[in-house]
């Protein structure tokens, strides 16, 4: 009998703004974050986070001036940490000392403290960069933050798989929970790279979409970027139930797997097998109404991709599941995304709101799918959460109601 | 650059408040990480083109006396 994995806190930051009643607020009314991008030498669309240096924080500014030079990769990251264990309310708990992991979920590490140093370097042909170029920047340091913040011992590092590392982080946290190792991980993912060196990366690969994200539907032309940074507290229920926790949710299961095919095109195989390996991992049948939260970038090759693979596994099951894209109110949060997905979708079931797919033109008659165009009443107990990362690799998180 | 603009340059990058530098004690009680020192030798350096190394800037001395090889070469 599989020791059950469950959430006790959770935080985020994104476009959508600072912690999880703004983010899940403007989510379920329709409110999109995309908009034009004003920022240095960075012209597009983009999910941006405004600066707000009055903005109440989760963090003290205590806590922050200890740690050195904080690139935003580890600023998103603290202030979603700091949300998810206020709520979890584990703060100075005993189980944080030895017992507590953090996985962290990066695509790329401190881009904002790269691109200073860089511009020093090779624009302006100077011998040194700022000493804590490689501290702040590499791509661990929000994972040792947040340890450094919660005076955390525990197995702590940082995670990478691009698009699916967040979702990996939470999937790999959760079986750290089950085997016993620990009996609470703080679990997600940060991004931060709106910044030149990285958005001039994304454009030169082709696949920004000049206007916005427009999942599985027609005229959809690529994804657009996000930023900012959502963590879970997963704590095992015998854990939680003892100190008298409110249990949120439960984490039931991960499927992860690899296409081994392409770098950057999707496999439907390789899809079809992680969906299918959260399922059986769940012990969940594929025909239970499910709220499925969908990788959906609204890209040209994702979106048919992922329909075929979803009317693969679920057949004429589909048409009972609501089927939702929050990258079109969020942009795509890269080392992020799985995570706060994975968070919004909780959201949705305990709220019993599947929130609308934005931006979408019409129907595709490729990427057919059940799609929660209006928002919309939904009474399913099992959350479906779908992560496709570049290189082929695959993870589905299974969610359950409490 | 005036005697408060270095103090404030020195409070942000070592991560202490201007309030909690006092300039005559040894550096040492003051909290600042060696990580922290050699951050702002190099914004010093930037900003008003001396050259310190961290050899140059044991424990025991005071900011008053980093200040002081400062002043000269930044209002110059």
């Amino acid at each position: 009998m599989k020791p059950r994995v469950v959430i006790t806190g959770m935080g985020c930051v994104s476009g959508l703004g600072r912690g999880v009643a703004a983010n899940w607020r403007r989510l379920r009314d329709g409110e999109g974050a995309i908009r034009p991008l004003a920022r240095q030498g960075v012209e597009g669309v983009a999910s941006w986070i405004e600066e707000d240096e009055g903005a109440p924080s989760y963090v003290a500014g205590e806590d922050l001036r200890r740690m050195g030079k904080l690139d935003p990769l580890s600023l998103h990251a603290l202030e979603a940490a700091g949300e998810a264990v206020g709520q979890a309310g584990l703060s100075g708990h005993p189980v944080l000392a030895e017992r507590t992991a953090i996985l962290v979920g990066c695509g790329s590490g401190g881009n904002a403290t790269l691109d200073t140093a860089y511009e020093r370097l090779f624009g302006r042909g100077q011998a040194k960069v700022h000493p804590q170029t490689i501290p702040s920047s590499m791509i661990t340091a929000p994972a040792a933050h947040i340890a450094m913040l919660l005076g955390a011992h525990g197995p702590t590092f940082t995670l990478s798989s691009a698009c699916a590392s967040s979702a990996h982080a939470l999937g790999e946290a959760m079986h750290m929970i089950r085997a016993g190792r620990v009996d609470v991980a703080i679990a997600g993912g940060s991004e931060a790279g709106l910044t030149i060196g990285a958005w001039t990366g994304w454009q030169s690969l082709g696949v920004l979409a000049p206007d916005t994200c427009r999942p599985f539907s027609l005229g959809r032309r690529g994804m657009v970027l996000g930023e900012g940074a959502a963590m879970l507290v997963l704590e095992s229920e015998d854990h939680a139930r003892a100190r008298g926790a409110r249990v949120i949710a439960e984490l039931a299961g991960y499927g992860a797997s690899s296409d081994a095919a392409h770098m950057t095109a999707p496999d439907v195989a390789g899809i079809a097998a992680a969906m299918r390996a959260a399922h059986a991992d769940a012990g969940i049948a594929p025909d239970e109404p499910a709220l499925i939260s969908a990788h959906g970038t609204g890209t040209a090759l994702n979106d048919p991709a992922e329909a075929s693979a979803l009317h693969q596994v679920y057949g004429s099951a589909l048409e009972r599941h609501s089927i939702i894209a929050t990258k079109s109110a969020h942009g795509h949060m890269i080392g992020a995304a799985g995570a706060i997905e994975f968070l919004l979708g909780i959201r949705a079931l305990a709220e019993g709101i599947a929130p609308p797919v934005l931006n979408h033109l019409g129907s595709d008659p490729a990427c057919d799918l059940p799609l929660a165009l209006t928002r919309r009443a939904i009474d399913s107990a099992i959350l479906v959460s779908n992560s496709f990362a570049f290189g082929g690799l695959n993870v589905v998180l299974i969610g359950q109601r409490a | 650059m005036t005697h408060e603009e270095i103090l404030a340059l020195i409070a942000h990058e070592v991560g202490l408040p201007p309030e909690g530098l006092d300039p005559h004690v040894p550096l040492a009680t003051l909290n600042i990480s060696s990580l922290d020192l050699v951050s702002l030798l190099f914004e010093l350096e930037d900003r008003c083109g001396i050259v310190i190394q961290p050899e140059e800037v044991p424990p025991e001395s005071t900011l008053q006396q980093l200040i002081d090889r400062i002043s000269p070469a930044a209002s110059a």
